[in-house]
């Protein structure tokens, strides 16, 4: 299952991790690693700088699509005339404000590291989105791949028969497994309340029908596997056999909502967002290490200041409640929750009462998975317009999450094209917003 | 002349057609195609000789020759893309006539669901997508692309012309789909030009962007000097070349920078409206300028420094003479000719190669786009015999195509044994492959409508009406002089000032609402602000717009119209003048006008269609609702994938299947997966096909018994008809009871593997 590719190794740092990918599969460590936290620490360990032990184990990425305002959200500039109608509060951790419109998330802010210093060099959306999940800017020669896929490449899924990455909303411009097999593609889940789609047999059959006319279908097609004894064939043996065990499979459960209380599910929102970071928690339970959740259109060109509270409203529920019901159910600590977005907006008002594009000063969050909540990095200026103190790039925030997850920054995976590649793009991690 | 001699679903639709489609050219197609295969014949059995000498070389037998049904399951889905419908298996199984094959491959090569079926090859090949930037603006590009494809592929233009319309493709989305290829990549020529020489030439320059290539010859100056020919090819709105300050301010005033006395705010202010003007137009018109290529900042190598500029030459390792540009000649232009003469090394060898493994499943080369100078074909004389083959048909794609269908090579059993990466194959037959996404859709299409060839024209109804908006709108903007348009810029931003000024009360207003849970006072300020952006473009439209639309209007007055130069929109204005009040209608209006006319004309034939289909299917009361479900399915769902939007949404049954998501060269893939299994046990799919219309329903009605009602799904689905085993296993189940058995059987063969696969 692991998937160090001796072959792929070219270079100096490559040699080297293969030396830790050898120990882990030599000495059996690989399968250990389904156990949570620093047991997945294996001899050979840390012989790169850029590798630690991992502090979380799974991810929950809640993109902002569209580019959300920093100066409305995290990163409000307090008696400014850029603020327009947004206006100030307190949360609980000590001398951070943010803006009114998230009084919920005041209260959680104690657990959430705040970065205030992302830049982008990407103004446009598709491609600020891209380099957001990817680390790399588009070409069209090459698709990069997502966090969640450089993630099971380089670890093991939680639960074998659940997908290691599943993406909930309905983004068909994520980059996906980018250039890595289609397996390690997540699975999309565009409605978080329909569930899985197709997992149910047709109504004509009762199960004891379902499994005559499947066995009939087999013998069918007995004499064209005698004479095409392909490993091409065989996988739809295999798919067949493992779609007939999902559709009986336990973990489905995962995906069933209704499982919830009443009142839990109502605090997280009865919107789509809402939904999905319950939905987001489940999975995380269920073993799924990387799911990420999209929302938006935080593209707030026209009629900033209404459209910025009404998204906020949203966003407040959900992940207030995600962050304090993962906290109770003792969940945040191996759970990175990161809130993301490809660029901010302009501290200037522009003619339609919006905010254009601005990739030149922006914030994130991450919460739990081994995060110092209360804390906040790197700074705006006081308009919000440039990076005043600890600037961190696209491939900086990435590697971020990278080091959470214990992921070799260093190691060298080439594509098909022979072209050479690293999780995070050679990006710095901030390992001091590690507790 | 000889007459087919069994019913083929284009066949049918010409007879449909007025007489004079079927007429003189008709006739004179048909005997060329006659003369062509025999010399086709001639050509195949010079392939077959290379072929079975390599393989007696490697001391290996040729697989036999594949039977009737296999062949014929084979060749509807090479050409086609999609299995035979059971009246075209019955025919051709029937037909006793010694050249049944070669014909059956001439009327292939002939139908119009060879468009669609190679349109799919290409669109993955190309990378073609809908909307490839700027998310639903580009669609009327994309749209423009894939209609230019298609017409392309159905007029049968050489190959060579082909790619040498895209590569110098130039002007409006409206005029010339071609320009496609550019906007495809717009902003990203460098990309462009991998991708251009990967995909035409079979090299891999890509590493070369940043450094020289490690494992092949391209060094970094190669990379730009190619690209120095296509870098002036740039995508833009629709204002290009108009003097916007000279407009806009009047006057331009000494030092530039306080222009005409105009502010700051204002000249901000009158960019914002012009973006907002120029927005529906942003991705529809590729131009040549003479912008030069710099070396990048970090360019390391001793020839050269950075942000030197790059002159077009061609490397020497593919033109001793790199410099192919002559004066006075666009360096397009001769990039395009270089890259597509016979006398290019590569452009041959890569398209008769791509050819002969879309049919053989394998090419004589591999991989087809990473051929370097060490590259060795598998059987080196029958990769020079196909590049010779490919230019004396002079790159006729369907020529060279009947040529290959008609070899024994083709027509064997398909290789029964694991071909490992890497491996040299040398066609004992072609390989066993798994359908395509498209394939395996397009088989169900035509399982479920009948015609399944013919395009949609619901599909052709939204592409043209969004041209023709983009056609219109782009006219009356060019018809504007720059004093208009500067006028035109300023009322909307006056206009953009005023609407901010009133969502900003709105939103003080809402807050108060908000505070005093006064609902109606809610509402009516979240009215004021969710109307902005509709505010903002109908003003565009309104005034603008509006604006090029009257001067027309009163051209026609004139009748003067045939004088603005695009024969199709004088067409269409003068046809919406001849409606009732049509002179009194403005820009929108009209264009709505000449959409309903469309739509009015659609309904009709849509109409006449269900009302044939009603008499022929003897639809009752009790029915009707399953007929109405029926029809509507035929005409907007069960539409052939290559009228499916590129690339399908996700979770559409395409995308489960592997169709490619367009972001890199074929990059469609036939793995297997869960949701794929999922889709076929439990999907929406299988319950559609039982609605009493579908055409395997109504054939499997028909059946007298239950032997009958099993050969009937055998055909229908697999092109031939059951084993006295399959129907031991089957028949019990078909007669179980009526409707229900059937049913249970047609789940229990498409859940077959050799349904999702050619032999």
């Amino acid at each position: 299952m692991n998937s160090i590719n001796a072959s792929l190794l070219r270079t100096e740092s490559g040699r080297r991790e293969f030396i830790t990918g050898a120990a882990k599969t030599f000495l059996g460590v690989t399968a250990l690693s389904h156990l949570n936290g620093k047991a997945f620490a294996a001899p050979g360990e840390n012989t790169s700088t850029l590798k630690q032990v991992p502090t979380a184990r799974n991810v929950i990425y809640l993109y902002m699509t569209g580019g959300m305002s920093h100066l409305d959200t995290w990163d409000p500039k307090p008696g400014n005339e850029v603020m327009g109608l947004t206006k100030v509060i307190n949360t609980n951790a000590d001398g951070v404000k943010i803006s009114e419109y998230l009084p919920l998330m005041s209260r959680q802010m104690d657990k959430v590291a705040m970065i205030r210093s992302m830049s982008s060099t990407q103004g446009a959306h598709e491609q600020g989105q891209y380099f957001m999940r990817t680390s790399y800017t588009p070409r069209s020669s090459i698709r990069h791949p997502g966090m969640g896929a450089w993630l099971e490449k380089f670890q093991n899924r939680g639960n074998p028969s659940l997908p290691a990455t599943v993406m909930i909303g309905n983004d068909s411009r994520h980059p996906g497994a980018g250039f890595f097999e289609a397996k390690f593609s997540p699975l999309m889940v565009s409605n978080p309340e329909a569930g899985l789609k197709n997992v149910t047999r047709l109504e004509r059959f009762s199960e004891d029908q379902f499994q005559e006319r499947l066995s009939l279908s087999k013998k069918l097609d007995r004499a064209f596997e005698q004479t095409y004894d392909l490993s091409r064939v065989r996988a739809y043996t295999d798919m067949y056999d493992d779609a007939v065990k999902m559709m009986k499979s336990e973990e489905l459960k995962a995906f069933d909502l209704s499982a919830e209380e009443a009142g839990l599910r109502e605090k997280y929102g009865a919107g789509k967002f809402g939904q999905g970071c319950l939905l987001a928690r489940r999975l995380v339970e269920h073993g799924v290490r990387f799911v990420e959740v999209t929302f938006g259109s935080w593209d707030t060109h026209n009629a900033n200041f209404t459209r910025v509270p009404e998204m906020c409203d949203e966003l407040d529920g959900a992940l207030s409640t995600l962050i304090s019901d993962l906290d109770k159910r003792g969940m945040l600590k191996d759970t990175l929750v990161v809130l993301a977005t490809e660029f901010g907006r302009t501290p200037e008002i522009n003619a339609n009462d919006g905010r254009d594009h601005h990739p030149k000063a922006f914030s994130c969050l991450l919460a739990g998975g081994g995060v110092k909540g209360g804390t906040v990095h790197g700074a705006s200026d006081e308009r919000g317009n440039t990076v005043a103190e600890g600037a961190v790039s696209v491939p900086d925030f990435n590697a971020t999450i990278g080091y959470a997850l214990g992921l070799p920054l260093d190691q060298v995976l080439f594509s098909p094209s022979k072209r050479p590649f690293t999780v995070a793009d050679k990006g710095k991690p901030l390992a001091h917003l590690f507790a | 002349m000889k007459t087919p001699r069994f019913t083929l679903n284009s066949a049918t639709r010409l007879k449909q057609r007025p007489i004079w489609a079927v007429g003189a050219l008709g006739l004179l197609a048909w005997t060329c195609a006659q003369a062509e295969s025999i010399d086709a014949r001639a050509q195949a059995r010079e392939i077959d000789a290379l072929v079975l000498k390599k393989l007696e070389q490697q001391k290996l037998e040729p697989n036999a020759i594949v039977s009737d049904d296999v062949f014929l399951r084979r060749v509807y889905l090479d050409t086609l893309g999609r299995i035979p419908t059971l009246k075209e298996t019955q025919a051709f199984l029937a037909d006793t006539t010694a050249d049944k094959r070669s014909v059956l491959i001439d009327t292939l090569l002939a139908s119009e669901g060879y468009t669609q079926h190679h349109y799919n090859f290409w669109a993955d090949v190309l990378r073609l997508k809908s909307t490839s930037v700027g998310g639903n603006q580009s669609l009327p590009a994309g749209l423009a692309y894939a209609d230019w494809l298609k017409k392309r592929l159905s007029d049968n233009k050489p190959y060579d012309q082909m790619v040498r319309e895209l590569l110098t493709a130039e002007g409006k989305t409206y005029e010339n789909g071609a320009v496609g290829f550019y906007i495809r990549d717009y902003n990203m020529q460098l990309d462009n030009m991998a991708v251009t020489t990967q995909v035409f030439l079979g090299t891999q320059m890509v590493c070369a962007q940043c450094h020289d290539h490690p494992f092949d010859k391209w060094s970094m100056m190669d990379y730009y000097q190619m690209a120095a020919h296509t870098y002036g090819v740039v995508s833009t709105n629709g204002l290009v070349g108009r003097s916007m300050d000279a407009g806009m301010y009047a006057k331009k005033a000494k030092g530039g920078k306080k222009a005409g006395g105009v502010t700051k705010e204002d000249r901000v202010a009158m960019g914002k409206a012009m973006t907002e003007i120029l927005r529906p137009l942003r991705y529809n018109n590729v131009v040549r300028t003479n912008r030069s290529l710099k070396l990048p900042h970090d360019y390391n190598y001793d020839n050269a420094k950075p942000f030197d500029v790059v002159e077009p030459v061609i490397p020497a390792a593919f033109a001793p003479d790199g410099k192919v540009t002559v004066e006075g000649q666009a360096p397009v232009e001769a990039y395009a000719q270089w890259m597509t003469s016979k006398d290019n090394p590569r452009f041959t060898l890569v398209i008769a190669n791509r050819l002969w493994k879309k049919v053989m499943g394998q090419g004589v080369i591999e991989p087809v786009d990473e051929i370097t100078d060490s590259t060795v074909p598998t059987n080196p004389a029958l990769m020079s015999y196909l590049e010779k083959l490919m230019k004396e048909v002079n790159y006729d794609m369907k020529a060279y195509l009947r040529v290959l269908m008609n070899t024994q090579a083709y027509q064997r059993a398909a290789y029964a044994k694991e071909l490992a990466l890497g491996e040299s194959y040398y066609f004992p037959g072609p390989l066993m492959r798994r359908m395509s996404a498209e394939q395996i859709w397009d088989s169900l299409v035509a399982l479920y409508r009948p015609q399944s060839d013919r395009a949609s024209m619901e599909v052709e109804l939204e592409r043209d009406n969004l041209l023709t908006r983009v056609r219109w709108m782009d006219h009356a903007l060019e018809a504007l002089t720059d004093k208009e348009l500067a006028e035109g810029a300023k009322r909307i931003a006056e206009l953009q000032k005023k609407l901010s000024s009133d969502v900003r009360q709105a939103q003080l207003a809402l807050t108060k609402a908000q505070e005093a849970k006064d609902e109606a006072g809610i509402r009516a300020a979240k009215r004021v602000v969710s109307g902005q952006r509709t505010a903002i473009n109908k003003a565009v439209e309104d005034i603008v717009f509006e604006m090029g639309y009257q001067k027309f209007l009163q051209m026609a007055k004139d009748g003067k119209l045939a004088e603005q130069g695009d024969p199709e929109m004088a067409k269409e204005i003068s046809a919406v003048l001849k409606t009732k009040g049509g002179d009194k209608l403005g820009f929108d209006e009209a264009l709505a006008a000449v959409q309903k006319m469309r739509r009015s004309r659609l309904n009709q034939i849509e109409n006449a269609q269900r009302d044939k289909m009603r008499e022929n299917f003897g639809v009752t009361k009790d029915n009707a609702r399953e007929f109405s479900q029926y029809a509507l399915n035929c005409e907007r769902v069960m539409v052939r994938s290559a009228d499916v939007r590129s690339p399908a949404p996700l979770g559409h049954f395409l995308r489960e299947f592997g169709q490619s998501d367009r972001e890199l060269i074929e990059n469609s893939n036939k793995e297997a997966t869960v949701g794929q299994a999922l889709m076929m046990l439990n999907g929406e799919q299988f319950e559609d096909m039982l609605n009493p219309f579908t055409v395997l329903a109504r054939s499997l009605k028909r059946a007298k018994d239950a032997d009958e009602a099993v050969d009937t799904l055998y055909l229908s689905l697999l092109s031939r008809p059951a084993t006295a085993e399959e129907k031991k296993l089957l028949g019990p189940v078909v007669q179980s009871e009526d409707a229900g058995g059937k049913a249970d059987a047609l789940w229990a063969l498409i859940n077959t593997k050799q349904f999702l696969f050619i032999q």
